[in-house]
């Protein structure tokens, strides 16, 4: 178990969630644990910045292993509060983040970039679906990360080749990547994030700054003096 | 000249597309390249075109410069990362080469090494915008350059994307980027480029329509499986079966579109026409005779 991620600057969750009324707070509590983004000091923390965007907290739900898609449905069919927030904020890897997007019917982002998956993918099944690159574009990109879905990993639309929102390389098995968030970002009226300056990922940021590294270390070694 | 100055001086530009040889050998493809350059404005060529290992555009788009040709550098973002295309850029223009078309690339699994890893650490939209950076003396990370480049970006359209508006937007991004032409994907029925036609005119970005030759019906099906980005429609397809003469019936075809894009484009890019003479035969047919 060492999943990886840091919580994103608020000064970037701010600008994405600055259309917003108000917030469901949703975190993971399986891998997610072993970097404490979802323990309840830093959901806390999370909630004070959200509030001081002027956003209300309609509720804050913690949940084992947001990879687990059938769970999340589930949660978000008996979330109490499902008709009362507009925008869903997940702390969580981005796999997390790309099931919530699946299964829910507002606007869903990332509070965290995921650096690394280290040791597992948790419960997901299927297709990878997070590339760890500690620089999450989901916000852009309608909740589909463009890396994984589409087979050439483009960050600025789809190449010439998809056809009915197929990819041309994979057609039998594969929807377009860039068809999907097409549709995504036309659902919710943000067409206009489809231009504009390019994305340049910056892969330096994948990874692992030294004191993540550090800590996994510390934990390591507590595992063994409990042996 | 540039694809871009052209257009400023003249009323319909002709390109072409060469690919370079599969082997050290040259020799043909430059033979080729000297039988056609009398007909075309310039000459593009292609950058491991489908994926297929190849000789590289540079190397004969030097060739065809020591040849009084214009030739258009074809660079793909998948073979190469962030440092060697900016390197590769420079290189081309050290060269005299200033047409650059900016191409994400095909897959490698269309292509002849599909165990090889691929790259896409840009695509063609960060391209054109590093290119555009070079252009300003700078590179992407901003560091200052001994000398910046004057390079001519362009870039592609498939106006047989479906949907197109994915297409229309990216298209929009790759002209915020740079592009200051574009090279469209085959087109077959004139109809698909009207959207593409209508932003390049509000943008003042010149616009040349990409003409596929059909010499054989076996071809025609050949690139319906292997080329990414369009069809033969179904009643070319018949056309060409039923002719006695199918490469007459695919020029014919060819010089039919290019009629059609007059008056309409800037101009047409002329593809798939390696065998020799046929470019000028579409051209004659098409009623453009000139000498470049």
């Amino acid at each position: 178990m060492m999943l990886l991620s840091r919580l994103k600057p608020f000064d970037e969750i701010r600008d994405h969630l600055k259309d917003f009324e108000t917030l469901l707070l949703l975190a993971c509590n399986g891998c997610g644990e072993s970097f404490g983004n979802a323990e309840p000091e830093c959901l806390k923390s999370i909630e004070a910045e959200i509030e001081k965007m002027g956003l209300d907290v309609a509720d804050i739900l913690t949940v084992d292993f947001l990879c687990e898609q059938l769970l999340v449905r589930h949660w978000l069919d008996h979330a109490n509060c499902k008709e009362n927030f507009d925008v869903i904020l997940v702390v969580s890897c981005g796999i997390g983040v790309q099931v919530v997007s699946k299964e829910s019917q507002q606007p869903t982002y990332p509070a965290c970039d995921t650096i690394t998956i280290g040791a597992r993918l948790g419960q997901a099944w299927g297709r990878e679906s997070c590339k760890e690159c500690g620089q999450c574009i989901l916000p852009q990109t309608g909740g589909v990360c463009p890396l994984t879905a589409c087979s050439k990993g483009l960050l600025n639309g789809p190449c010439g080749g998809s056809q009915e929102g197929r990819c041309e390389v994979f057609p039998e098995t594969r929807e377009c990547g860039w068809h999907l968030i097409y549709k995504r970002l036309e659902a919710a009226g943000r067409k206009d994030l489809l231009v504009g300056r390019p994305l340049i990922k910056d892969f330096s940021l994948s990874e692992p700054p030294e004191e993540l590294v550090s800590l996994r270390n510390e934990i390591l070694a507590k595992g063994e003096e409990t042996l | 000249m540039t694809i871009a100055e052209l257009a400023k001086k003249k009323d319909f530009i002709v390109t072409a597309e060469l690919t370079p040889p599969k082997g050290a050998d040259y020799e043909d493809t430059l033979k080729k390249a000297q039988d056609m350059s009398g007909c075309v404005d310039a000459i593009n060529v292609t950058d491991g075109q489908s994926a297929l290992m190849r000789m590289g555009s540079l190397a004969l788009c030097h060739l065809l410069r020591e040849r009084d040709i214009d030739p258009v550098l074809q660079l793909t973002c998948r073979d190469r990362n962030r440092i060697a295309l900016q390197s590769d850029l420079l290189n081309a223009f050290a060269l005299g080469v200033r047409n650059v078309l900016c191409l994400t690339g095909d897959h490698v699994a269309l292509g002849d090494h599909p165990e090889a890893k691929q790259v896409f650490d840009l695509d063609s939209v960060s391209l054109l915008w590093a290119v555009q950076k070079l252009n300003k003396g700078v590179d992407m990370q901003g560091n200052t350059l001994k000398g910046a480049t004057d390079l001519c970006p362009g870039a592609v359209v498939n106006p047989n994307a479906s949907p197109v508006e994915p297409q229309l937007l990216k298209m929009e991004r790759k002209i915020e980027a740079g592009a200051r032409f574009f090279q469209t994907q085959a087109v077959f029925e004139i109809f698909r480029l009207d959207p593409f036609v209508k932003t390049a005119r509000e943008k003042n970005v010149p616009l040349l329509a990409g003409i596929m030759v059909l010499r054989t019906p076996a071809m025609a099906r050949f690139v319906n499986r292997h080329v990414s980005g369009f069809q033969v429609p179904e009643d070319l397809m018949a056309e060409l079966e039923a002719s006695p003469d199918p490469t007459r019936t695919g020029v014919q075809i060819a010089a039919r579109t290019i009629n059609e894009a007059k008056g309409f484009c800037q101009g047409v890019h002329i593809m798939n026409a390696g065998k020799q003479g046929l470019v000028q035969q579409i051209l004659a047919e098409g009623g453009i005779t000139r000498a470049a």
